[in-house]
């Protein structure tokens, strides 16, 4: 059968019934390599870290492939392996090592002329902003304002209770608005 | 303002997976199936291989020492007899 036709439901026990990577699983990767890469872009920041954990999600998947359950949508578990796996390469990269980056991000943006370095500085203010916040809850912006996932996907994503979910991202709004209220918007600034 | 910051996330410019992306994981599942299959090999293969091989070498001493070599299949036909 042509896995083009097949939901993602039906490709998962397909690829959970292969020995290999087969025509299921080649198949769930050609779906959700972009999804799966823009997550780990937006929680990473850059394109090396972005790669390897995009690729050690698959790893996972496949190793994982007859963990599915089917409690949920499948998109919605692979966002959760994708979340959790770039959580665990945050955490063990440390904030020294990410604020080393931002350095070296902000040289980078002073080499761009025009428009690009504009867009990069928004980027950047945007991600040192959400740099205040803790690893999960930072997370939970960027599913919910930057991917547009619902309350309920992203408890199942984030395995907690939709009220817990609301909770913590009202809660981080109320953290970035306290912290940055008294100052202009840079990312406005870079506009101008 | 938090509000307005946080719609425009959606806008940032994400970049695109690397061309080799595909090849690299492939690269990946396949050193990370042949680590598994080494560790299967240990944990299961191993033990048996070990214990086969040490039977056979525990009777050579034995046969070595004492000049008795006990013959499973001939004890059989003697009991089937």
């Amino acid at each position: 059968m042509d896995p083009t036709e097949l939901t993602d439901e039906q490709l998962a026990a397909a690829a959970a019934r292969e020995s290999s990577d087969g025509p299921a699983f080649v198949a769930l990767v050609d779906r959700f390599r972009q999804r799966v890469w823009r997550i780990c872009f937006r929680l990473l920041g850059n394109e090396q870290d972005s790669n390897d954990a995009a690729q050690e999600v698959f790893v996972r998947l496949f190793f994982g492939r007859d963990k599915f359950a089917g409690r949920s949508k499948y998109s919605t578990w692979v966002h959760g392996v994708a979340v959790r796996t770039c959580l665990t390469i945050r955490r063990g990269r440390g904030r020294r090592q990410r604020h080393e980056s931002v350095l070296a991000d902000e040289g980078w943006e002073s080499r761009q002329p025009g428009r690009a370095a504009a867009e990069q500085g928004l980027s950047l203010d945007l991600m040192k902003m959400l740099e205040i916040l803790d690893e999960e809850d930072r997370a939970l912006l960027i599913l919910k304002y930057a991917e547009g996932h619902d309350y309920e996907e992203l408890a199942e994503i984030f395995q907690l209770s939709v009220s817990a979910c609301k909770m913590r991202i009202s809660r981080a709004r109320e953290k970035l608005q306290h912290r940055f209220q008294d100052q202009p918007s840079q990312a406005g600034e870079h506009h101008g | 303002m938090a509000d307005d910051f946080l719609q425009r996330l959606a806008e940032l410019e994400v970049a695109a997976p690397p061309a080799e992306f595909d090849r690299q994981l492939h690269d990946r599942l396949n050193h990370r199936l042949m680590v598994q299959q080494f560790l299967d090999l240990l944990v299961r293969g191993m033990p048996w291989a070990l214990l086969h091989f040490g039977r056979a070498i525990v009777e050579l001493c034995v046969f070595s020492i004492s000049g008795h070599f006990a013959d499973e299949r001939k004890k059989e036909n003697r009991d089937s007899l």
